[in-house]
């Protein structure tokens, strides 16, 4: 489950420390945007040591730099990561070569792929399909940076982006992780924002402040009368398993095999 | 505690428990004295009226605190005594800010020989903690100090009383005048125990005062200053809540913990600080309140805007009032009917019948540190130094049904729960629960048997700290063999620690 994935500085000691404190269903330590040129080995020192040593009970994700890829896997693969977010994903051949060098050092390890270019959103479709990527983010701010677009509260500069990811991913079956809300102080603007690309079918969002992680999770989380109304879909389906009939249906309003799975999805989730 | 007897205090009991200190016989009374119709109570020159009741060295004179960072009494009347040649002056004074940082010249020139206080922070704690007073100071509960004020284990010659509003046979208040402060509790115990009660204020009205806190028969008499203080210093903590995502977490927690231990419900009592962790957990206390509709029935403790708003907005019925933390406070005791102004004494005095800590149900408090017993220090910093001092930490946490001290378990890189302590203020006995950013842990038994089906995440507090001792290091801990700069009296008047020169 990824409904959201927390931003944390890979050169903050203390953010580090407390980084799997609030209840994020992944950390995403930053050795990219976060940190300064001249701090780029200590933070990977950091980062490398903390995820040794402390115990983050939620999926443990570093975004690594693009222009240093290699080296910074190769000391990330010693560690207890989880996952890999390669920013910036553009070149197929390019992110391809760097999935090999990480699987070939830590099988098990998962790749995030940051999607935030124009180029990248075209080649996205290519790159959801290369073996081992799990999930494919969404990076607004550098994109509509790139577009020349203007950031607006209706976001509609993105709503191509965000459909067209959204398309790709699911039919790569693979996660579709929306871009952090900004303002940190807009409650409101944070639930509209997430309960839209919820109901388009995003599985999560990036996080840049622990205090919009319970927010997030309440949108994402399915409602009560959701969950009454699954447990009617898999109880009419039991039953209709039961009596051998072929035809199922639920209040008048038949029963199929997309409905199912939505029924089975929103119970998935309510756990 | 291996010590019997220490200079300039006296004879020690040692802590024995919360509640095993049965009090000895003794009451003070007032002194004798004779009033007649044409006597004249009101001065304008201090150095007249100190003449007039015979202040001399060697004497213990009091103030109280309520003007906070923004007193001016107490250097008004010490540097009077300067003038007047007197010296060795016991100064017990409810507690120190860094307003009085000029006390420690006062010190160094033999003016102020000793410190009897509930909270110290500021210059002169650091000037007690390197041992600069010629005695040894004394750090008491506020319900202790008024303990020992009506015991007489604190005799004071002359309570020098600021008062915000007087008339001129000296009833007075806190809550009028240009300068007005709130509650003047604190000062209540002085004016009824010491030998000769000085009431100090820079606002005249018509006799009779309307509203008086102290009433004129306890008041000799009335010194009029041009300023007592600047009411604006009496603002402590913050009146925002917290962004500090850590600080939240924790706040929340805390309030899930009281809502799970059932507490919460109609007609629940509460007290809790300003700022950080405190204001935070009074917001998710009031969400829960508003959710499950509950109406609590009073709260407690330094008040301040949010919890006026508490109460404005119906979810508590009553505030009892020792202390005002800002001037929203101080309006509301002067406006609201249900807003109440209580003494020190009916606050927190474990020698008394019944003080009102008795009938909370939940506590929220800090800490500098925590050992494994749940033994914790607000006296102290981890190194030692002074930095605080108990206030009513001890008399709400020995008083309320759940006393929950919260805290991160690690703070500027130091472990905050650990095995050993610079200092005990408060016994763990009387803490029910620690809540840190990593979980709750518990030390009560039948509340661990009320929550083990809850969501809250409990933690044994040897694993804290043992965790917290991963992440930081081990803190290298010496008790000092130096001398004794200050007494940690309990509430009761046994002593449950020392500190030691640094």
């Amino acid at each position: 489950m990824r409904r959201t994935l927390l931003f944390i500085p890979g050169n903050n000691a203390g953010n580090i420390q407390n980084a799997g404190l609030f209840g994020a269903d992944g950390v995403i330590f930053d050795l990219e945007d976060a940190v300064s040129l001249t701090q780029k080995d200590s933070a990977l020192n950091l980062v490398c040591n903390a995820l040794n040593m402390l115990n983050y009970e939620c999926e443990k994700i570093v975004r690594i730099n693009l222009d240093n890829a290699k080296n910074e896997i190769l000391a990330l693969s010693k560690t207890k990561i989880d996952s890999i977010l390669i920013p910036k994903a553009e070149d197929v051949k390019e992110i391809s070569k760097l999935i090999k060098y990480a699987k070939s050092l830590k099988a098990k390890i998962k790749i995030l792929l940051l999607i935030e270019t124009a180029l990248g959103l075209l080649n996205s479709k290519e790159l959801a399909f290369l073996k081992g990527v799990s999930a494919l983010c969404f990076g607004a701010e550098d994109y509509t940076s790139q577009m020349g677009a203007t950031r607006s509260d209706d976001n509609k500069e993105i709503e191509y982006a965000r459909n067209y990811l959204l398309n790709v991913c699911k039919a790569a079956n693979i996660d579709a992780i929306d871009t952090p809300y900004t303002d940190t102080n807009n409650e409101a603007g944070l639930i509209k924002d997430t309960t839209y690309i919820k109901n388009l079918g995003f599985d999560g969002k990036m996080v840049i402040s622990p205090r919009h992680i319970d927010v997030i999770h309440n949108c994402f989380n399915p409602s009560l009368a959701e969950i009454i109304w699954a447990n009617n879909v898999l109880e009419a389906i039991k039953k209709a398993e039961n009596k051998k009939s072929g035809v199922i249906s639920l209040n008048g309003k038949m029963i199929d095999a997309p409905i199912v799975n939505r029924a089975k999805n929103i119970i998935r989730k309510s756990l | 505690m291996n010590i019997d007897y220490i200079k300039d205090y006296g004879e020690v009991i040692p802590f024995n428990g919360a509640f095993n200190l049965k009090p000895k016989e003794k009451t003070v009374k007032k002194q004798i004295k004779l009033s007649k119709q044409n006597d004249n109570k009101v001065y304008t020159s201090i150095q007249e009226l100190i003449k007039k009741i015979g202040l001399k060295s060697g004497d213990t004179i009091s103030f109280h605190h309520h003007l906070r960072n923004g007193d001016k009494v107490t250097r008004i009347i010490l540097k009077a005594c300067e003038e007047l040649g007197i010296n060795d002056l016991k100064l017990a004074i409810s507690a120190i800010f860094p307003v009085h940082n000029f006390i420690v010249d006062f010190a160094k020139k033999g003016i102020v020989s000793q410190i009897d206080t509930n909270y110290c922070v500021g210059e002169v704690a650091n000037a007690i903690t390197r041992g600069l007073f010629k005695k040894v100071a004394i750090f008491r509960t506020h319900g202790g100090r008024a303990r020992a004020i009506y015991a007489g284990d604190l005799k004071i010659d002359v309570a020098f009383i600021a008062a915000s509003a007087s008339d001129e046979a000296g009833n007075i208040n806190g809550i009028m005048g240009k300068n007005a402060f709130g509650s003047i509790g604190y000062a209540m115990p002085d004016a009824d125990c010491a030998k000769i009660s000085v009431a100090v204020s820079d606002t005249m009205y018509p006799y009779p005062l309307s509203n008086p806190s102290i009433t004129q028969d306890k008041i000799d008499y009335v010194l009029m200053v041009d300023e007592i203080g600047d009411p604006n210093g009496i603002k402590s903590g913050t009146t925002d809540i917290t962004k500090d995502p850590i600080q939240l977490k924790i706040a929340k927690t805390t309030a899930n913990l009281i809502y799970e231990s059932g507490l919460l419900k109609d007609g629940f009592s509460f007290q809790t600080g300003a700022g950080g962790i405190s204001l935070a957990s009074a917001h998710y206390v009031k969400e829960i309140m508003k959710e499950k509709n509950i109406k609590g029935s009073f709260i407690m403790g330094g008040i301040t805007a949010y919890l006026v708003n508490l109460y404005n907005d119906g979810y508590f019925s009553n505030i009892f009032d020792v202390q005002d933390f800002d001037l929203e406070a101080v309006k509301s005791l002067r406006e609201n009917k249900k807003h109440y102004e209580v003494s020190s004494s009916l606050y927190a005095n474990i020698h008394t019948s019944s003080p009102i800590v008795n009938k909370l149900d939940c506590v929220v408090l800090g800490a500098t540190e925590v050992d494994t017993n749940f033994n914790t220090n607000v006296i102290t910093s981890s190194n030692g130094y002074i930095m605080g001092g108990s206030g009513g930490h001890s008399d709400a946490a020995a008083g309320a049904k759940l006393a929950i001290i919260t805290t991160n378990l690690i703070r500027t890189r130091k472990a905050i729960v650990k095995e050993k302590i610079n200092s005990i203020t408060t016994p763990g006995e009387s803490i029910n629960a620690l809540v840190c950013e990593y979980g709750v842990a518990l030390n009560d038994k039948t509340l661990a048997k009320i929550l083990k089906n809850s969501k809250l995440k409990i933690i044994d507090i040897k694993d804290l700290a043992k965790l917290a001792n991963n992440i930081c290091g081990v803190c290298e801990f010496e008790k000092s063999n130096k001398k004794i700069v200050a007494v940690v009296e309990y509430r009761d008047g046994s002593v449950i620690d020392v500190i030691r020169q640094k």
